[in-house]
């Protein structure tokens, strides 16, 4: 009986509340009007059923039932936009100067099959959760403060290396490193990326909107993108007078993780067009935990910050961005160990040999990055030309190596420091329509110098000038063909100072070669199109694959570059079906990836022998190998407020000459997430939802011989999901709790760097606030 | 003004990082902690002026072009030898000198132990017993003694003495008995026992 009326009391409390926010507005504040319609199909005039509307700048967001229709209520008089998006149509963006109730009918249009990107982002879902229903601010949000790895994950095909809960490394369909090209800010990223443990310098709190080509896309993106691009491109800048920010408090209870970000962005009054954005994020994380132990020294800490300013008029205009992430990372210290039979020993244990007690310090083994970017750029419109753009950026990464002291009680030893400075350029012409082909052409260059010293240096000094050159059409063949065809050539030459250090020894390297593109895509009619892909990449070595001697603490191997590799080449080939009804989202796609070439670490007869005992060894040699594989990703909507998602995706890779598997090839995986709208709560909560997801692993049974451990048997995870948009006190709150790995299963994924030592990370709640302020519009 | 002011810090710094690139330069060598050389003497108990000396020496590290050497020697049965283990680094910045570590181990007591393990096809008849102890009282490992006995058959038993240094980060972590997973040195010695 008291509960009962505790809960009264409590309801009174927030409804009190609710109303006196809403009183305490002004006159104006009492005015509250409804926006509401119908989403249909332009051709058809059918409803477009699971179409996700978001008001603006309220980010309070509808999704269309069965009947089409979507209802905003108690929302106040002014400037909004709508901006309505359905898989498989035109996004449509409706301004709307509200001073009463409004009831607009949508309409959307098919989108054509033809985009610019498809030739190098084969039907591709763009958006960072594939083919999907949710809101996408929704998304965002959610998975805001997540790494960038982790935000990946949900796309099927893509997963990640996994160095703890700090670093992340996407791996897209078996390829990551340096087959993996991720584009910051229309720059691509150049950070340190020569070893499993080193994730992409990237902000998880950077209002971006993220997407992922899977498969090559050198011609658009340069020789590095054949196995895929993540770009990750900072949100459009206001251009209307306005002042607007954004704070989000994150909480993790697995590492007892805080993480806050604000951002504020506005306009520059009496300059039109002219926006800026400032933002600044902060982590702090303990010791990860599996469900038994925890996971001594792997706390980590990050501060990152960017500028942004933009100008924007009706033909031309520039934009700059600045970044910074800065970050220190503790490496488990179970995972270091000093030699092979110390590996042998912890993997027959099974688990580490120390209880580690949870804390915040981070000491050696440990790694502290920054990056710093500077991209500029900006574009004008030429009537007898069209877009003519271009970018420099400028980039310096700056990353140490901490080792521990063979006397703990002095400091930690600095292994090594590399700085890697990146200046790049690209200039494109997306030249007028001709007839019935449009396109772009462009030249891109690169200088790239590496500085490092301490004893322990992964890759030596070096220097390199790139410079490409491509062109990129498309062309429509009546109502149901596009084709595509593209072609690039890059020049790359690289001077490489040897080690050791005392012995300086130029080696010069030249590479250059070509890469091309060449799509299809055919509407079958009914909702069904098919889209078939073949494109031809190719890559330089990289100075680790060339350069690389010395031993890989945690994987205990010996490992040798060799410096007379030739370039990789792929040939890669995609068929991608794809339905989309009201109720059904199917994409089904394919793919073989040739390589001629393929760089590898093999191993090699003869083992190294050092004073920490014998190691294999292994060799960074080429041979052809074959990747094949699928995903599938399913959305069907059940009900109006009740929607389904699975996600699957196998890869096989082969090394073909030595017919053997790859290694570190992700294991198949299913994913199904069944998502149910809740209804609005007395106008406080509103667009809330609950969600279930089961993420099923299968065991790598096709990993060559010779490791170490097996591969991990396979897991089941259990996550949920809760978020509400919270109206208190007249202020907007979104709100997210999340729940991972819920049944604190024990696990080992065949990805994780520690699987040879430890379990992966046990239970983990995530709260996340995020609180819009400032003007609306 | 804020904004003036980071710009004018970001500008500072490409200027900075500028200076710093210049991929020709030599590194700066630094302190790497290796150890390149590793002797084990042992002294007939009886006639101290007896000694046999077990080796390893790797002068470049495992990098470096030269070869690592591991030399192993023989035992006399029923025998008791006195033992001591020494490390060397190669200091780099002071001409290439080697420069002994034991000194630090000894300071460090309390976070290293010595293992001496013969392995199976001589573990019944050479026997370890370490006769230095760190600063509270557990065995370091640096001074020992080497018992041998008679094999069974009365011939001749060849097999590997095991050389592990344990680092111990915690020194609550060491207990006397049990290795760490993070070993500094892990040298096999090839042993006969006649």
């Amino acid at each position: 009986m008291e509960k009962f009326f505790r809960c009264v009391t409590a309801i009174v409390i927030v409804v009190s509340c609710a109303s006196i926010a809403y009183a305490d507005g002004g006159p104006l504040a009492q005015v509250t009007l409804k926006v509401s319609g119908l989403v249909i199909d332009s051709a058809t005039r059918e409803p477009v059923i699971g179409a996700s509307v978001v008001l603006e700048p309220l980010s309070t967001g509808r999704r269309v039932g069965r009947e089409g229709r979507f209802e905003f209520t108690g929302v106040r008089p002014g400037q909004y936009a709508l901006h309505v998006r359905a898989i498989g149509y035109n996004d449509r963006h409706v301004e709307l100067d509200l001073k009463g109730d409004v009831q607009l009918t949508i309409t959307l249009a098919v989108k054509p099959i033809s985009g610019e990107e498809i030739i190098v982002r084969p039907e591709t879902p763009v958006t960072p959760h594939g083919i999907t229903n949710k809101m996408s601010e929704d998304d965002l949000d959610r998975d805001r403060g997540q790494t960038l790895g982790e935000t990946l994950e949900h796309i099927s095909g893509v997963t990640t290396l996994q160095t703890g809960a700090s670093i992340a490394k996407p791996v897209i369909r078996g390829l990551h490193s340096q087959r993996i090209t991720v584009l910051n800010a229309g720059v691509a990223q150049e950070g340190q990326q020569w070893g499993a443990e080193h994730g992409p310098e990237i902000d998880p709190f950077a209002p971006t909107n993220i997407e992922v080509v899977k498969g090559a896309a050198s011609v658009e993106y340069g020789a590095g993108a054949i196995g895929g691009v993540i770009r990750v491109v900072p949100r459009e800048l206001p251009t209307d007078s306005i002042f607007r920010g954004n704070i989000s408090l994150n909480a993790f209870s697995n590492n007892l993780q805080g993480a806050a970000s604000a951002m504020l962005e506005g306009t520059v009054r009496g300059v039109s067009g002219f926006g800026w954005r400032g933002q600044i994020s902060s982590r702090t994380a303990g010791d990860s935990r599996t469900p038994d132990y925890v996971l001594g020294n792997t706390a980590f800490k990050e501060l990152n910050g960017s500028l942004a300013l933009g100008y924007a008029a009706k033909e031309y205009g520039f934009e700059a961005f600045l970044s910074h992430f800065g970050s220190e990372i503790g490496i488990f210290k179970g995972s270091h160990i000093g030699s092979k039979s110390d590996l042998e020993r912890v993997i027959a244990q099974g688990r580490p040999s120390v209880d580690y007690e949870f804390g915040y310090e981070i000491d050696a083994p440990k790694q502290s990055v920054d990056h710093e970017l500077v991209s500029l750029g900006g574009h004008v419109v030429l009537s007898s030309l069209g877009k003519f753009e271009a970018h420099y950026g400028l980039q310096h990464n700056d990353r140490s190596e901490f080792e521990t002291n063979r006397d703990p009680s002095k400091p930690d030893r600095r292994s090594m420091r590399l700085q890697l400075l990146t200046h790049s350029f690209d200039v494109k012409l997306q030249h007028k329509p001709i007839g019935n082909m449009t396109g772009s052409f462009g030249i891109n260059g690169l200088r790239q110098g590496n500085t490092g010293d301490g004893y322990d240096l992964l890759i030596p000094n070096y220097l390199t000038f790139a410079g490409g050159i491509f062109a990129l059409e498309q062309l429509g063949l009546g109502k149901d063909l596009t084709l595509k065809l593209g072609a690039r050539f890059d020049h790359n030459s690289m001077s490489v100072y040897a080690l050791p250090p005392k012995e300086i020894e130029r080696n010069d390297h030249i590479y250059s070669s070509a890469s091309g593109a060449f799509g299809a895509i055919y509407d079958l009619g009914r909702n069904w199109s098919i889209n078939a892909n073949l494109a031809t990449a190719w890559r330089p070595p990289s100075i680790n694959e060339l350069y690389s001697n010395g031993v890989h603490h945690g994987s205990a191997q010996y490992e040798r570059g060799d410096n007379t590799l030739t370039s990789e080449r792929s040939i890669n080939t995609e068929l991608a079906l794809r339905l989309q009804t009201p109720h059904i989202g199917l994409e089904l796609t394919g793919f073989v990836n040739n390589f001629d070439g393929f760089i590898n670490l093999v191993p090699q007869p003869e083992p190294v022998l050092t004073v920490g005992g014998t190691y294999p060894s292994f060799k960074y040699q080429q041979s052809d190998a074959r990747f094949l594989g699928g995903e599938l990703t399913v959305n069907y909507q059940l009900a109006e407020e009740l929607s389904t998602r699975l996600t699957a995706s196998v890869v096989r890779a082969k090394d073909v000459k030595r017919d053997e598997s790859l290694f570190g090839i992700p294991a198949d995986r299913a994913e199904l997430e069944i998502e149910y709208l809740l209804p609005d709560w007395l106008d406080a909560f509103q667009s809330s939802s609950i969600a279930l997801n089961t993420l099923a692993v299968a065991r790598q049974d096709n990993a060559p011989a010779g490791d170490y451990a097996a591969p991990p048997a396979g897991y089941m995870l259990l996550n949920g999901r809760l978020s509400t948009h919270a109206i208190l006190f007249g202020q907007q709150l979104n709100i997210f709790l999340e729940a991972h790995n819920i049944l604190g299963q024990r696990y080992r994924d065949y990805l994780s760097r520690y699987r040879y030592f430890a379990d992966d990370p046990g239970r983990n709640f995530i709260l996340r606030i995020s609180l819009p302020f400032g003007d609306k519009q | 003004m804020k904004t003036i002011k980071y710009l004018v810090a970001l500008l500072a710094l490409t200027f900075g990082v500028s200076a710093c690139d210049n991929p020709g330069d030599s590194n700066t060598p630094t302190d790497n902690e290796l150890i390149t050389y590793v002797v084990v003497t042992l002294h007939d108990s009886t006639n101290l002026q007896d000694s046999v000396m077990l080796t390893f020496s790797d002068i470049d590290g495992p990098a470096g072009s030269t070869q690592p050497v591991i030399k192993g020697h023989t035992l006399l049965m029923n025998k008791t030898y006195i033992g001591k283990i020494q490390l060397y680094q190669l200091k780099q910045d002071h001409g290439d000198s080697l420069a002994s570590v034991n000194e630090e181990i000894i300071a460090a007591g309390t976070a290293h132990q010595f293992f001496y393990t013969p392995n199976a096809a001589i573990n019944n008849y050479v026997h370890v017993v370490t006769t230095d102890k760190d600063a509270n009282g557990l065995p370091l490992g640096l001074q020992f003694v080497v018992h041998t006995s008679e094999t069974i058959s009365g011939d001749p038993a060849s097999g590997i003495l095991n050389v592990v240094l344990s680092h111990f980060e915690d020194p609550t972590q060491k207990n006397g008995t049990s290795r760490s997973t993070d070993s500094d040195i892990d040298i096999d010695f090839p042993i006969t026992i006649q």
